[in-house]
């Protein structure tokens, strides 16, 4: 009952902010929070629940925000047809790369080093194929799916609830006990009857579809489309988001998902530096808040209470 | 109930089983002793379908269940209590329990048999909102036979439940062994503790380097030369 009604007290603080503020800066930034930690919320469902550290989820973001714009220019499915479409094929090729991984048991690294490959393969084809994604140019998109910032701003706080509600059903109900059970011990799993090979690959193929909505949502709102999308920092910075934020809780990651986002808006140095102060921060936060943000405050509220 | 025809195993090009053929008929106790790596784990785990058998065949019910799942056979209620006390450490006792329930199609009402367990093993009452891995090795044992039971086996495959417990604890095994067959559970039990196994079992299976070399009842076997030699110490 007090979870409920902090969630709608956030929700509705959520809501009307832009009430309180019209700052285009501030909402941007907000924007550009919600699409990260739509991003990191299914990372976890992965990682954090599952247990598969993939590195495959730049990928599908950026698949995702690639394939959305080329079916709607050349199969005239316009914006949002794009963006079902791109869901669709991100959803097939991670049930072929998440079958191929766990049909050979791979686990930990080597599940995160084959998945990394086939990542790289991913950037390598969008980075290559000069005629359909202009290469390391990039491509500027015209389009205007939605305007202004006030739409953007609500579009990706609905993508990201929507996104928190997925995950906090499946990881409530026995499928999301099933992917905990899988992560504490998959050989006990198979033990009790778990088909664990089928849980994996939907956990990875559900987290790869966010991830896909996520990336069609953040290029048009970036404006341009870049093989960075499915780099390995774009990896990199997912898993940092969910480590700052914390594991253990659906919502979690968003937390690091808005610090991330905004600290490097906030910090006034020059690139490098930043940089610097960045991973700083970020070291320094894992090491004394090893269960993230959101560990350290419950704990520090159970101290308390 | 449970049958093995000429079953044969094979790890890579290692033969761990050659030509078993055993059978537990409904309501027995069947006792499979043999010492380490004799391959009673592998008859057990090939039994559930966590090996593929590379001869022969197995049947529950009178049915072939050789290519079958291992999900459809713990649905069918054959059910594994695997060795060396595994439980999930970071899971509470109740959702351990929980996790046994993974198969049963009545899963969502499972309170019935929550008391009943908890009414069989009082200290995994006690204990429900602990983390098994707080648990001491006697109770993690109790607890993997009472997540076993969780999903109502016809049939329960018992790995190893003496392995490093006391001699109290040994007792208590046995007579939940003994308690469960008395409730109507076919039982087959894999034991290193010959003297624990044949206490408990009406007949008996000696597996030596993966073959049957011995078998008969549970009286018989205590009596005999070899067994006693071998296994009883005595």
């Amino acid at each position: 009952m007090k979870r409920l009604a902090g969630t709608a007290l956030v929700a509705a603080a959520l809501l009307a902010l832009p009430l309180a503020t019209q700052s285009d800066f501030v909402l941007t930034i907000l924007v550009f929070a919600f699409l990260q930690g739509m991003l990191a919320v299914s990372f976890n469902l992965v990682f954090g629940y599952a247990g598969q550290l993939s590195m495959f989820h730049a990928a599908a973001f950026g698949i995702a925000a690639y394939a959305t714009h080329l079916f709607g220019k050349h199969l005239g499915v316009g914006y949002w047809g794009g963006v079902v479409l791109a869901a669709a094929l991100v959803a097939a090729i991670s049930v072929v790369v998440g079958a191929i991984c766990f049909r050979f048991r791979l686990r930990e690294f080597y599940f995160a080093v084959v998945t990394l490959a086939f990542s790289e393969m991913a950037r390598l084809t969008v980075l290559n194929w000069n005629s359909m994604t202009n290469g390391s140019l990039g491509i500027n998109l015209q389009e205007r799916p939605i305007d202004g910032t006030l739409a953007w701003y609500y579009v990706a706080l609905g993508a990201l609830a929507i996104t928190l509600v997925v995950c906090w059903r499946l990881v409530h109900s026995w499928m999301g006990r099933a992917f905990v059970a899988i992560r504490l011990n998959d050989e006990l799993g198979d033990t009790l009857g778990i088909n664990v090979f089928r849980y994996k690959l939907v956990a990875f193929t559900a987290g790869s579809i966010m991830a896909a909505f996520a990336g069609s949502l953040y290029a048009y709102f970036l404006g341009s489309l870049e093989p960075g999308l499915l780099s390995i920092d774009t990896s990199l910075g997912i898993i940092a988001m969910v480590l700052l934020g914390g594991r253990r809780a659906v919502a979690a990651p968003v937390l690091g998902a808005l610090v991330l986002t905004a600290l490097p808006h906030l910090i006034h140095f020059s690139a490098e530096i930043r940089s610097l102060v960045y991973g700083a921060i970020l070291i320094f936060s894992i090491l004394v808040m090893p269960q993230g943000i959101y560990g350290a405050a419950a704990q520090l509220i159970r101290r308390h209470a | 109930m449970l049958q093995f025809e000429r079953v044969s195993v094979h790890y890579g090009k290692n033969r761990v089983l050659t030509d078993v053929t055993l059978q537990v008929g409904a309501g027995e106790i069947v006792a499979l002793i043999g010492a380490n790596a004799a391959g009673k784990t592998t008859s057990l785990r090939t039994a559930l379908g966590l090996k593929a058998p590379s001869a022969g065949r197995i049947r529950f019910d009178g049915e072939d269940i050789t290519r079958t799942p291992t999900p459809d056979r713990v649905r069918r209620r054959l059910v594994l209590v695997p060795e060396g006390r595994q439980v999930f450490v970071k899971f509470t006792v109740a959702e351990n329990l929980l996790m046994g329930g993974y198969r049963r199609s009545d899963r969502r009402h499972l309170q019935a048999d929550f008391d009943r367990l908890y009414a069989m093993f009082p200290r995994l009452a006690e204990r429900r909102r602990q983390l098994a891995g707080s648990l001491s090795g006697g109770e993690q044992q109790m607890l993997a036979i009472a997540r076993g039971l969780m999903a109502q086996p016809r049939c329960l495959l018992l790995d190893e439940p003496t392995l490093g417990l006391a001699p109290i604890l040994v007792e208590e095994i046995a007579h939940t062994v003994r308690r469960l067959a008395a409730d109507g559970v076919t039982i087959l039990l894999a034991e290193q503790n010959a003297t624990m196994a044949l206490s408990c079992a009406h007949r008996a299976y000696v597996l030596e380097s993966g073959r049957i070399s011995l078998t008969g009842e549970a009286s018989t076997l205590q009596e005999s030369e070899t067994v006693r030699r071998l296994y009883l110490g005595h």
